[in-house]
């Protein structure tokens, strides 16, 4: 079954809790079973983090460009989608992605997608940015869609959404 | 092409004692960024939003990233009237808070903040002490304080892209509608910035639009031969935010002597790191700068060049296309 993986990294890691790593691990359930009913699968979720020190208070995002910046900054050097889990993203964004994800992850822009937690929604931001990266664009006329522009939606995403993530470079066999 | 998702707020439910909820962390469909923003920009009944986000910032319930938030929030919300909370919070034992401050500071502060950021640049290092480094240096361009030396360190700056390949850019002039779009959303984010003053250009480098907007002062016959006398801040560069269909300021010019007749250029992020930098001439009132990109993790190599002349500026280069090598995170 064609599959995807992604690299968590928590941005300034000194600053996450015990509930915070509860959080994550539920997002990520929520995210591999929202792909698996279009016959996509979660393969490998590594974890990575960034130490407060090292993020240069990248930790707080203030604005979309703040955020591509931290993705312009640091990567992990697989093929899996990077993940910034961020604990405080300044308005009401939750999560930004570029649409389709580069292949290259050093290319010039943005090249990561960026989530921000936020208790018990934070797998559908999850899901929904990781489907940007996979070149999914916004569905604006159904909010029970995964790519409604808000949270929460109905989390649904459809055979042609599915086909259009399972075409992107970055699915594994 | 960038692509965000937003929470849905319940606005109906909003009140001051629902958002200070929220920025505890205690309800599970506002999250704290959502608050502080509410806080900010919405006129919600009853609800003392600047008092609020000021509480914010000094309350050791609330997580170090709300408070260091709510000081970037509230120093947007208050601009110059938030100096003496921002004061307070330069003396944060969090040093999330204390840097944050720091910035802001930068940006709403004035010369007799100087030796309260110099104090902190020397003190504890760090993110603090670089936030504060920077806010020191933009206070001294922001006001043109030629007496006043700007300990900043050198950049190591990328080789000329390759020319195959590359992007090229070259500036014109926008809409009056962009125009007058990216002016606000750079004065929205910088309460220094005098919208009055500015002349705007447009680069479009591959995917990405930029606005550049020029302070007239330093512009016209005799404009290029005031930036060889003291430092100052004669450009703000607005990147467009196609989510939005909106900008916000990405990088600030800072420029100042460094002998006869001749300017060092910095563009910088908003948090103070160089992205792209240059020297040039001041010759028969004209300066031409040729910009580089930092070696910096991240920045694609630039050749640039940049004419102020009595007639404008002129704007022009390549991009490469990729950046150069990024940081790795740790892995756990």
């Amino acid at each position: 079954m064609p599959a995807i993986s992604i690299n968590i990294i928590r941005v300034g890691v000194e600053n996450f809790t015990t509930a915070d790593a509860t959080t994550i691990n539920n997002a990520i359930n929520t995210m591999r079973s929202i792909y698996s009913t279009v016959g996509l699968t979660l393969r490998r979720v590594e974890r990575w983090h960034i130490t407060l020190a090292a993020a240069n208070g990248r930790n707080v995002i203030d604005n979309n460009g703040e955020a591509e910046t931290l993705t312009d900054e640091w990567t992990v050097p697989n093929n899996n989608v990077d993940v910034f889990v961020v604990k405080l993203y300044v308005g009401s964004v939750a999560g930004l992605s570029p649409v389709p994800g580069p292949c290259d992850k050093n290319a010039k822009g943005m090249d990561g997608t960026v989530v921000e937690l936020i208790g018990g929604t934070t797998g559908q931001v999850l899901a929904h940015e990781v489907g940007h990266y996979l070149g999914l664009g916004h569905v604006t006329g159904d909010s029970t869609n995964l790519m409604f522009p808000s949270v929460p939606n109905g989390g649904v995403l459809t055979n042609g959404q599915g086909n259009t993530m399972k075409s992107h470079c970055f699915i594994e066999p | 092409m960038i692509r965000a998702v937003h929470v849905d707020i319940p606005s109906e439910e909003l009140t001051q004692e629902v958002l200070q909820q929220a920025l505890a962390g205690r309800l599970d469909t506002i999250p704290p960024s959502a608050a502080l923003s509410l806080l900010s920009d919405a006129d919600i009944p009853g609800t003392d939003g600047h008092a609020v986000l000021q509480d914010a910032m000094q309350n050791d319930d609330f997580e170090p990233h709300v408070r260091a938030g709510a000081v970037k929030v509230y120093m947007r919300a208050a601009g110059e009237g938030a100096v003496p909370a921002l004061l307070q919070a330069l003396e944060s034992s969090e040093e999330s808070v204390a840097a944050s401050a720091a910035s802001a500071l930068g940006h709403v502060g004035s010369p007799k903040h100087l030796e309260a950021l110099h104090r902190l640049r020397s003190g504890k290092g760090g993110v603090l002490s670089t936030r504060a480094a920077f806010a020191e240096a933009l206070i001294v361009h922001r006001f043109g304080l030629a007496d006043r030396d700007v300990e900043m360190d050198s950049t190591e700056t990328q080789a000329t892209p390759v020319t195959t390949g590359a992007l090229a850019f070259v500036g014109v002039k926008p809409g009056p509608g962009r125009k007058d779009q990216a002016l606000k959303a750079i004065k929205r984010d910088l309460p220094w910035f005098d919208i009055g003053k500015q002349e705007v250009y447009e680069v479009q480098c591959g995917p990405r639009l930029l606005e550049v907007a020029v302070n007239r002062d330093f512009m016209g016959s005799d404009g290029p031969g005031k930036l060889s006398k003291r430092p100052a801040t004669p450009t703000v560069i607005a990147m467009q935010d196609v989510e939005y269909d909106d900008y916000y300021p990405g990088l600030i010019g800072l420029t100042r002597p460094t002998g006869k007749n001749r300017i060092k250029l910095e563009l910088t992020r908003l948090t103070g790191e160089p992205v792209y930098v240059g020297e040039g001439t001041v010759e028969r009132g004209e300066i031409a700068v040729d910009l580089r990109a930092a070696q910096a993790p991240g920045v694609a190599a630039v050749a640039g060049r940049i004419r102020l002349t009595a007639e404008g500026v002129e704007i022009s280069g390549i991009s490469g296309r990729r950046s150069a090598p990024k940081k790795n995170p740790e892995k756990e």
